[in-house]
């Protein structure tokens, strides 16, 4: 960077300045959002010590002893720690897997669609992303119920099948998990693509269509390599938060149930039991690091691998 | 200007990425900054707006000072009063109080009516933060730690009073005799022996209400008016209560379920061991226990012991052969009382004590009828199993103290704290008791918030119908004569065995309640939660808890 600035010519500044003044309008529009990005994720880093002290209300944050790393030994010390680090990354990589493939193909459907309900169709399946985990939990619970279940009631009875104690049952939830992190966010998701879709040049299908390219084939060879890049950047996005599980989904969807901890417990569920049992901001602040590096060492090294593998869709 | 670009993104990664750190995990740091300032106001100005624990030592040093003759608890009040007629503000302390029920309506009027009372006597005002049980837990966890607002006194149970001593949140009591000095009505009421049990690490970091310390454990409770309906006999003793057997109540149960084929007999939850038995959960936790705590000394995994063993056979075969429980009960948190109140569950289990059967009476909306299968007895946290904590930030601990004192001491504020305003929310009977006003009752009560237990003095209230009105007598009594366990007064220090008990406490709420409510195979499925309690660091955790408490027992 250095040999850059001192390369540029008295002239260039000029420029830049001219192209500085030009872009006030625009630098104002951001500075809402930097101004947020400043205060909700800068100013909260120096609490990052948090993790090392031995946290004590009359010390402070600040004035409390330091600990070394005794507080991160409480997330490997016990068995616990595979379970819950399996369960998160195997249901993320289940999701990003699934709910990007599913959300491509709804994008493309809705972008093929000619329908004048297009628009209604588009709110319908965006309509779960807005609602919230707890409610969500209890329209999953109005099925799942044992004793006043739909599907124990309306469906396994009439087929004279016995009914099924759903909050006991494990072997049943890694589906309905990612059944019901589907449904709530496909919607979402394949609005982006979407609008990615939208923008790529109409010409291209048209140029195909003269060419005799069906449906398929246009699909395949415009529109999917079209929207490698949106891909690639969702895909960095969610791995970089790959050790982070959605919370209202693991803990509120299964009803915190303890029969379901060996496939629904995440490392989320684990700390936040353990902070509420323990009570310990320490310990908390301390699974919050080791996440968060955890997902910058990993969203750093897929970034590499992508930049090795196509240059122009790295992040950076 | 291609790698300021990269510098850029990546800054923005790296934000993006810790900013869950940030705005869930840790404290904001507003509040950090908040809280520092506090501290740092408080150290540099005294005096200014209130009272702190500088100006308390100050005028200490001017004690024998012959100021009017006033003692430092005269000149307390006297100060605020001097502050009030120069602000018109009155200071205040804030008392948080949790209920099963939430804030209840009437909470702004009762805060006034004593308020009328407290501006009076101590030139200060009270505010009650009323919180349901749930929230109360999270709210008060998280001011305790930022400070946000004030929270001058707090149940300390409610939170875990272990964690919030390590936490550091409560304040000593006893520093610079603050509770002789501005709390003698305390003193006086709670003994040293009791007090002496609240300590850690010889500091006084909580004081128990006035309340029953024994439990008459194995209270199961059954509505009335199915009992009548299916003609049972009952003789209840002079304390309300009827002693009888599981196997008698087994009988009970079975006419309920004939006769009442819509309803669920037992509405199990909460903590149905810990309630049924005598076996004491030294630590505040069931890693490790006394089964007969008041004859051995030995710490032993419960989990392995015949009394376990009959309790989830027994519950197995009432859910799964008799059918008395709801087959959603693993998934309904409800409280018990709550759902026999609703009227789908006629019988729960609870732990019993003078007067109990009008408070679970009024908490269930109906009678209910108190059977008794245990015995009394005094757990190891029998003192400070309800315990009301002093925040180690609070603005003034001597008004706070004062206030306590007051709650403790003075029959009017306690009356309006336990039942509310005479005429409202109570009226005397002929006989002297209490009860509701017409058009009142326990549905539709401002202020019947039946937590009794949890406020400083109830005793010093009138009795409401259906209670002896000796009841705070015979509470004294039956605190004094029930047999102690051996470990009363004995806390666990858990600090360096955090990660063990993260991980127990995961196997007991994967297996605890299953086996509890009868939804597990008894065997198979204790076998199974023993070997998850193992691999936990089970036989470390009970070897500590004995040398503690080997420790404890040399000390004494």
């Amino acid at each position: 960077m250095a040999r850059t600035i001192q390369t540029w010519p008295n002239a260039k500044n000029k420029n830049i300045g001219k192209k500085f003044v030009k872009s006030i309008p625009f630098y104002i529009m951001a500075l809402p959002a930097a101004v947020y990005l400043f205060i909700n994720n800068y100013m909260p880093l120096p609490g990052l010590v948090l993790a090392f002290k031995n946290f004590n209300a009359k010390k402070g944050i600040y004035g409390s002893d330091w600990y070394g790393l005794k507080n991160f030994k409480y997330l490997f010390a016990t068995g616990e720690a595979f379970t819950i680090t399996r369960n998160t990354l195997l249901y993320n990589f289940a999701f990003i897997i699934i709910n990007t493939i599913l959300a491509i193909f709804v994008a493309i459907l809705l972008s093929e669609m000619r329908s004048r309900f297009k628009s209604v169709y588009q709110s319908l399946i965006l309509l779960p992303y807005m609602i919230s985990m707890v409610i969500v939990s209890y329209l999953v619970f109005a099925f799942l119920s044992t004793e006043n279940g739909f599907l124990n009631n309306t469906i396994l009875k009439p087929l004279g099948k016995d009914p099924i104690a759903w909050y006991s049952e494990k072997k049943y939830w890694p589906f309905i998990l990612v059944l019901v992190s589907c449904w709530k966010v496909i919607g979402y998701n394949c609005i982006i693509y979407l609008s990615s879709i939208l923008g790529i040049d109409r010409t291209f299908y048209e140029a195909a269509a003269i060419d005799g390219a069906g449906k398929i084939k246009q699909i395949t060879r415009i529109t999917l390599p079209l929207l490698k890049p949106t891909i690639i950047m969702m895909t960095l996005l969610a791995i970089g938060r790959i050790f982070y599980s959605d919370f209202g989904l693991f803990y509120q969807v299964p009803q915190n149930q303890g029969a379901l901890y060996p496939v629904t417990n995440t490392i989320d569920t684990y700390v936040y039991r353990g902070l509420i049992q323990n009570g310990k901001p320490a310990l908390s602040a301390a699974a919050g690091l080791y996440q968060s590096f955890v997902g910058f060492v990993l969203i750093l090294s897929a970034n590499l691998i992508v930049r090795r593998i196509d240059a122009d869709s790295a992040l950076f | 200007m291609k790698n300021v670009k990269k510098l850029l993104a990546l800054l923005l990664v790296f934000a993006m990425v810790f900013a869950l750190v940030g705005c869930t995990n840790t404290p904001k740091p507003d509040d950090t900054k908040a809280d520092t300032q506090k501290e740092e106001t408080k150290k540099d100005e005294p005096a200014k707006d209130t009272e702190t624990e500088k100006a308390d030592t100050d005028e200490k040093g001017d004690e024998p000072a012959p100021e009017g003759e006033l003692s430092p608890y005269e000149e307390a009040i006297a100060k605020r009063r001097e502050e009030y007629e120069k602000t018109g503000e009155y200071q205040k302390v804030v008392y948080a109080i949790y209920t099963w029920i939430g804030k209840p309506a009437g909470t702004e009027r009762i805060q006034e009516e004593m308020n009328k009372i407290l501006r009076e006597k101590l030139c200060l005002e009270i505010e009650l933060m009323v919180l349901d049980f749930a929230s109360y837990r999270q709210n008060i966890q998280l001011n305790l730690t930022n400070n946000d607002e004030q929270v001058d006194w707090f149940g300390g149970n409610a939170l875990g009073y272990t964690s919030c001593v390590n936490n550091g949140f409560c304040y000593d009591m006893e520093e610079d005799n603050l509770i002789e000095t501005y709390g003698p009505g305390i003193c006086e009421l709670i003994s040293e022996e009791y007090r002496d049990a609240c300590k850690f690490d010889g500091k006084l970091t909580g004081i128990p209400p006035m309340k029953d310390i024994a439990i008459n454990c194995g209270a199961m409770m059954i509505g009335k008016e199915y009992l009548d309906a299916i003609g049972y006999e009952y003789h209840e003793n002079e304390n309300q209560e009827v002693p009888t057997t599981w196997d008698e109540i087994e009988k009970i149960f079975t006419q309920l379920h004939e006769k009442f084929p819509d309803k669920y007999v037992f509405a199990v939850g909460g903590n149905q061991f810990g309630q049924g038995s005598i076996v004491d959960n030294i630590g505040n936790d069931w890693f490790g226990v006394l089964l007969d705590p008041t004859k051995d000394k030995t710490v032993v995994n419960l989990f392995e012991s015949d009394e376990w063993m009959t309790m989830v056979k027994r519950m197995y075969d009432w859910n799964q052969n008799k059918g008395f429980m709801s087959a959603d009960a693993l998934t309904d948190t409800t409280s018990i009382s709550a759902k026999c109140k609703s009227g789908q569950y006629m019988a729960m289990l609870s732990q019993a004590k003078p007067g109990y059967k009008s408070q679970i009476s009024g908490e269930c909306g109906r009678e209910m009828i108190v059977f008794i299968l245990g015995q009394p007895i005094v757990k190891s946290s029998g003192v400070s199993n309800v315990i009301t904590c002093l925040n180690q930030a609070s603005p003034d601990p001597i008004a706070a103290m004062q206030v306590m004192n007051e709650l403790y001491t003075d029959p009017e504020l306690s009356t309006l704290l336990v039942w509310g305003q005479e005429g409202i929310d109570y009226v005397f009977t002929d006989d002297g008791h209490i009860t509701f006003p017409e058009g009142v009752d326990a549905q539709n009560a401002e202020w019947y918030h039946t937590m009794n237990w949890e406020l400083p003095n109830q005793y010093l209230t009138p009795c409401w119908v259906g209670d002896p009105l000796d009841l705070g007598q015979k509470t004294m009594e039956f605190n004094n004569s029930a047999p102690k366990s051996l470990a009363m007064g004995f806390t666990f220090d858990n600090t360096e065995f955090t990660a063990e008990y993260a991980a127990l406490q995961s196997a007991y709420d994967e297996y605890a309640n299953q086996l509890l409510y009868g939804f597990l195979d008894p065997e198979k499925g204790t076998a199974e939660f023993n070997e998850k309690l193992k691999a936990a660091g089970l036989d470390e955790y009970i070897a500590e808890k004995q040398r503690q408490l080997d420790a404890w027992f040399a000390a004494q």
